[in-house]
């Protein structure tokens, strides 16, 4: 800590860091000493890239977030670039699927879980059947739903299109789905329809707390 | 006017008396504590509001990160309730202290008591070591607010926000007692910050318009804030949360160095309802643009104040916790700009 060694106030060092634009903040990673993470996004030669990054100094907290870029890596089939930086191969941010991306892979604590790749079909415990996202080619992915056609499956595929929209920003047509750049993303596709049958979960990752209200407004 | 150029503290105070200044200062009478700030300086909620060198470390970077040239230790609203008896919520790192208002610890007037070790609990203690610390490690150069809270304010936490709505309803001599006798806390808390080195005084009392009209406040307030302006030595700035433009001329009328007012209200609008009698500072808004946009449109709302002729730059109230620095950072910035575009700094 810099400055007075009982304070550690430094007057005259900033040490803020201009990251770039921060797309999500997990203000305390349960698995790591409640540090603080953010995803930040910046341009690197017309390339969208993203940083993790903790202001924490705590010993280990940089590790937790190298640890965590690696996990968006597998989770997500980002690649790595130049400055511990990592993107899509596409060179598009995906900023709203990213942020998914990124809550996900700090759930994840290194030895403990596996970095492995999710599929592209998952059972949905609700309709208690099997969902899968199948290539139609230019980045086209079709929902479908086994078992037999009825009411309920038809109105849990528009759940599940509605979810994946909102997730990830997806595009849809019909049954159709396409991230925004017409590229091929497997890895990113598998996990965001992991994320759309368990929509309650989702949301909860969604909620914000540290709102300051007034005495007559608090719950 | 050409004026010399000002340290933060100089300016800090020279607005709040609506002197001439080098430029308009950026002065946060409420928190602008964030969670990645607390991990920069190792100062995490909820200790950051108990423990007076872990409270001066994370204030002091709202000066040193942010560039604002004020810090605004209290963050939370709840230090004097705790040493007045309430009961506590603490919360975690990412949120903030609550009163237990459903378990209110008075019920009549004639169960206020200011405890004996009022100004030496912890929680209130806390803040007084901390101003005296900030003082030590800054100096005279930048501006320290601390905060006292205001008797209708600590009503909601005493009595809890029903009971003590519906007392000022049913019995208003009651509450005319009542708030009487709370505001001797925030003298006390109050006297005692600026005797340990705090320049000026945020003073929040709830009398929000969502729940309090503008006759209510003159009726139960106006008289009791111009009080503390004759009892507190050193300029006081209310906070009010809330559409409060029906108001602002009682306000303007306490004496009060200063009103921290809300995105609500509208800087020209609030402008011309105080007229002049006391300073605004504010009011960039919290929940939908320094937390959830960018930069640019925190510059936009910057400007606005700037161009209406507010005297101090802040955000509204306290920000969110998970606010971006870069939001942040950018009111100073615009702040620097609009001056320079105008023919200053």
């Amino acid at each position: 800590m810099p400055g007075n060694p009982l304070t550690g106030i430094d007057t005259t060092v900033a040490h803020t860091l201009d990251l770039g634009i921060r797309i999500e903040l997990l203000p305390m990673d349960e698995i790591f000493h409640d540090i603080s993470l953010g995803l930040y996004q910046q341009e690197r030669a017309g390339r969208a890239a993203y940083l993790a990054h903790s202001y924490s100094s705590i010993a280990g907290a940089r590790e937790r977030v190298d640890f965590v870029k690696r996990a968006m890596t597998t989770l997500g089939g980002l690649e790595e670039i130049e400055g511990g930086l990592v993107g899509f191969s596409c060179d598009n941010g995906h900023p709203k699927a990213s942020r998914r991306l990124f809550l996900e892979a700090a759930k994840l604590e290194e030895g403990v879980d596996a970095l492995v790749t999710h599929p592209l079909t998952t059972h949905d415990r609700k309709s208690d059947r099997n969902v899968e996202l199948i290539s139609a080619g230019n980045g086209k992915y079709r929902l479908e739903i086994d078992g037999e056609d009825d009411a309920k499956k038809e109105k849990r595929r528009k759940q599940l299109l509605k979810a994946l929209v909102k997730i990830g920003a997806l595009e849809v047509e019909g049954s159709v789905l396409a991230l925004p750049c017409g590229n091929s993303h497997d890895a990113l596709m598998g996990l965001l329809l992991r994320k759309a049958v368990s929509m309650r979960a989702s949301m909860a990752d969604d909620e914000s707390r540290g709102f300051l209200a007034a005495p007559s407004q608090q719950k | 006017m050409n004026v010399p150029s000002m340290t933060c503290r100089e300016r800090v105070l020279a607005a709040l008396r609506r002197d001439p200044v080098d430029r308009t200062p950026c002065s946060n009478p409420t928190s602008i504590a964030t969670v990645e700030l607390m991990d920069l300086v190792g100062a995490n909620f909820p200790e950051a509001n108990q423990n007076p060198e872990l409270m001066a470390r994370l204030a002091a970077t709202g000066h040193t990160e942010i560039g604002f040239d004020s810090v605004m230790p209290v963050f939370t609203i709840i230090q004097e309730s705790s040493a007045l008896g309430c009961k506590m919520q603490w919360e975690q790192k990412d949120n903030w202290p609550t009163v237990r208002m459903r378990e209110p610890i008075w019920t009549d007037p004639d169960d206020i008591k200011i405890p004996d070790d009022f100004l030496t609990h912890r929680d209130t203690k806390c803040v007084i070591d901390a101003i005296k610390i900030l003082r030590k490690e800054l100096g005279d150069d930048v501006a320290i607010i601390g905060k006292t809270m205001g008797p209708w304010s600590l009503g909601y936490h005493c009595f809890g926000v029903e009971p003590f709505l519906l007392l000022s309803y049913d019995d208003p001599g009651k509450t005319m007692l009542a708030l009487d006798r709370m505001k001797e806390a925030t003298i006390q808390f109050g006297v005692a910050q600026i005797e340990a080195g705090a320049d000026a005084l945020t003073l929040p009392d709830h009398a929000t318009g969502d729940l309090v009209s503008a006759e209510y406040y003159k009726r139960f307030l106006l008289e009791m804030h111009t009080e503390f302006v004759e009892q507190i030595p050193a300029p006081i700035i209310l906070h009010i949360c809330g559409r409060t433009v029906d108001r602002m001329g009682y306000i303007g009328q306490t004496g009060m160095a200063a009103f921290h007012y809300d995105s609500k209200n509208k800087p020209e609008e609030s402008m011309e309802a105080v007229n002049g009698t006391i300073s605004l500072v504010g009011n960039i808004n919290n929940p939908e643009t320094l937390y959830a946009k960018g930069p640019e449109d925190v510059r936009a709302e910057v400007y606005r104040n700037l161009d209406a002729g507010v005297q101090l730059i802040a955000p509204e109230c306290a920000i969110p916790l998970q606010t971006t620095i870069e939001n942040l950072k950018e009111i100073p910035n615009a702040v620097r700009d609009w001056h320079r575009e105008h023919g200053g700094d």
